[in-house]
């Protein structure tokens, strides 16, 4: 059996996600194999720029996970990030704390990368895992057609990640065996992600991440549904919304009035007021929203890319 | 029994509530009218405007802000006291459904209330049974008199640690409520020995911030399934409790000594009608009547609804050879169209070594008067089917216009 897991952000990517299974899923049953998808309903899936998955199951038969609704697989044969800055890792909704894409991958699986980023600069934010993985940049932009947006809007990233899997993980399925479900309008599309795609190797490895554990309804607090709040103006651990975000604002201090608009519209309330009377970012509680970046009236405040961020790319910024 | 000072008074039904939450020195109460619920709160604001009471009273804007007011309230660790009736029950029922869970110990009144539309006053009691499975305790007093007791042992059990789960007192609508007879009401003291102030073990403080029924959709799969079985542990306490506080209640005052039954004439009854509050009115002449007459003929009152008394009601009713059942309520599409009591006590009787024959009443529907010539009607069919053996129409409607 292989497993494909395609991580995505809520709402936005959802369609070109669940695009992405169920090809896999098709292209399975076309070549007389059999499978299953899982939405991960206990994410949210429905709540924009929430990172979540979505996995795909195949091969000769359904045994193992025949009446699974709630599917969690040990190890993945290939993860799919639609969005490169979730190499930061995906906080999803089900409180399983700060994920990693490659958590589970076997040994030799594949990691693919959606990414308009250089090797380079992706090598430095791979995240390590138990087992050496192999792993494939896509070339283009992270693909945000959601609800609102047709398929084809995605610059058919989906249908690039087809090739780059048929290319490097053929257990998945064989070039053959995927070109049988691609339309013929996108033959080309998945002739570019089978050839032009980067692959490479992360040799590095690091120690495999601990489950949570539940405690039985005996061991929980006797009225379970009171627990310890934050204090007043404090902000709670458990909803950093740290990665709901792909971009992080910058503020330039030489174009800022400190008129505290940004301060005032902050649905998280992340802009913390410095002595000198400007405002700095708390990064860890932004969902990267650009509220602020929309109401500041001297533009001083700019929504960079996670990755850009971190690599020091501020295009006119000032940390 | 403790020979204590008895003093009797005039009251309805609602009257006896308000006069018994006035005693429980409650901290806050919401209103917002809808009939008969309006009744109660009126006089909870008498005494309030009398000085007998110092509570806070909240006019809320919908039933809706009633109970939430009254929720949050309770967080605070407040004695509250609030309630409504049939469509102010529903409009109210977000709240309502939360109360539950966030183990509250409120005590609501259920003024039973028909649903609109059609727009009616008339007394069923679909408006409580919406609530019946999500963790309340519900009681159904017949008397004003019992209005009162009921409401005080209400804040009893739901208060106690080991319930902690909300009480709805069902006081009949146009009937109980607004019909009056004696009450012996006990002296503040004495209630509040019986019902101490409340100590809510998990109160809201500013110096403790906590957060109340906080999201556990995203640790649901892992969370709400034991909270659940807490609750459910808690009903099961919850029963135990009740049986308690009715007998510590009967040796204070010599009332309510049977926390589930009522028997009229049962002991050797044949043929027995079964049903809660206050159909009973126009059932108990009609057994005397027919006692007088040779026939063999009972009435039991079910006080409880939650907890159910399961297995008490499988020892009483698994003697007799007819049972009917009068529901007040219709439960459409459900097995042989049957009733909620009906179904209920099916149910409780499947594991029974005897089971009777049963047979369902749907009786005062509307607020349609259970009166006597209804009641005989009633026991006729029973009379017949104990002599044939056999139930040819398991559901029947009583008082409809043919």
């Amino acid at each position: 059996m292989a497993v494909v897991e395609v991580n995505f952000r809520g709402v936005a990517q959802t369609k070109v996600a669940s695009n992405i299974v169920n090809m896999v899923y098709q292209a399975n049953v076309e070549a007389g194999r059999t499978g299953m998808t899982f939405l991960r309903w206990n994410d949210s899936p429905q709540r924009v720029g929430i990172p979540t998955k979505i996995y795909v199951v195949t091969g000769e038969s359904l045994e193992g996970i025949e009446g699974t609704s709630i599917y969690e697989p040990e190890t993945k044969n290939v993860s799919v990030a639609l969005d490169d800055t979730m190499l930061f890792g995906m906080e999803a909704g089900g409180n399983l704390g700060i994920e990693s894409l490659a958590d589970g991958i076997k040994e030799k699986g594949l990691l693919v990368i959606v990414t308009e980023h250089d090797e380079e600069t992706i090598k430095k934010y791979l995240p390590e895992a138990e087992n050496r993985y192999e792993y494939v940049l896509v070339r283009g932009k992270a693909p945000f057609a959601g609800l609102w947006r047709p398929l084809e809007s995605s610059e058919m990233t989906h249908i690039k990640v087809l090739g780059a899997i048929a290319r490097y993980y053929p257990e998945v399925f064989t070039y053959e065996e995927a070109k049988a479900v691609i339309p013929q309008e996108s033959m080309e599309a998945f002739e570019d992600g089978y050839k032009n795609s980067i692959h490479g190797e992360m040799t590095e490895t690091g120690i495999a991440r601990e489950k949570p554990k539940w405690p039985s309804w005996k061991e929980l607090p006797k009225y379970a549904n009171v627990i310890p709040a934050v204090e007043i103006s404090g902000k709670n651990p458990h909803y950093s919304k740290g990665t709901t975000k792909t971009d992080i604002p910058v503020i330039n201090k030489e174009k800022c009035t400190k008129c505290a608009l940004c301060w005032i519209i902050c649905p998280e309330g992340c802009l913390v007021r410095t002595p000198d009377g400007y405002y700095d970012v708390e990064k860890k509680y932004c969902s990267g929203c650009g509220m602020c970046e929309s109401i500041c009236p001297p533009k001083a405040i700019k929504m960079i890319n996670l990755i850009d961020y971190k690599e020091e790319k501020l295009e006119g910024g000032q940390r | 029994m403790r020979e204590a000072k008895k003093i009797t008074r005039i009251m309805s039904g609602t009257d006896a509530v308000a006069e018994a939450v006035k005693l429980l020195d409650i901290d806050v109460i919401a209103g917002y009218p809808i009939r008969p619920y309006t009744v109660v709160q009126n006089a909870v604001a008498n005494h309030i405007a009398n000085g007998e009471l110092d509570a806070d009273f909240f006019w809320a804007d919908c039933e809706h802000s009633q109970f939430e007011i009254c929720k949050h309230a309770a967080l605070t660790g407040a004695r509250v006291f609030t309630g409504s009736s049939g469509v102010g029950w529903a409009q109210g029922f977000e709240p309502i459904v939360i109360i539950p869970t966030l183990r509250l110990p409120m005590v609501l009144m259920l003024g039973n209330r028909a649903f609109d539309d059609p727009g009616t006053f008339g007394v069923e009691w679909n408006d409580a049974f919406t609530s019946r499975d999500l963790g309340y305790l519900m009681c159904w007093p017949e008397s004003p008199q019992e209005a009162f007791d009921f409401t005080i042992m209400a804040y009893k059990i739901s208060e106690n640690k080991e319930v902690y789960l909300p009480s709805i007192v069902n006081i009949e609508g146009g009937v109980l409520t607004h019909v009056a007879r004696p009450v012996e009401v006990p002296s503040k003291d004495e209630i509040l020995e019986y019902v101490p102030p409340l100590e809510l073990a998990f109160r809201m403080h500013p110096d403790k911030p906590m957060t109340y029924g906080a999201q556990v959709d995203s640790e649901g799969l892992m969370v709400l399934c034991e909270m659940r079985r807490q609750a459910a542990e808690a009903m099961e306490n919850a029963k135990k409790f009740t049986e308690e506080a009715h007998k510590e209640f009967y040796q204070k005052w010599g009332r309510q000594e049977d926390p589930y039954f009522e028997d009229y004439y049962a002991g050797d009854a044949e043929v027995v009608l079964f049903t809660m509050g206050t159909m009973g009115w126009g059932i108990r002449p009609v057994v005397r009547e027919l006692r007088k007459e040779g026939k063999k003929v009972g009435y039991i009152r079910l006080k409880r609804f939650r907890p159910f008394p399961d297995e008490e009601l499988k020892e009483k009713l698994a003697k007799y050879k007819t049972v009917g059942i009068c529901d007040r309520e219709v439960s459409l599409g459900a097995p042989k169209g049957g009733g909620v009591i009906f179904q209920e006590v099916r149910s409780s009787l499947y594991d029974a070594p005897s089971r009777p024959l049963l047979v369902n009443f749907y009786a005062g529907l509307g607020g349609r008067e259970v009166d006597p010539p209804a009641a005989k009607e009633m026991y006729e069919t029973l009379l017949k089917i104990a002599k044939t053996g056999k139930v040819e129409e398991p559901v029947r409607w009583i008082g409809l216009r043919r």
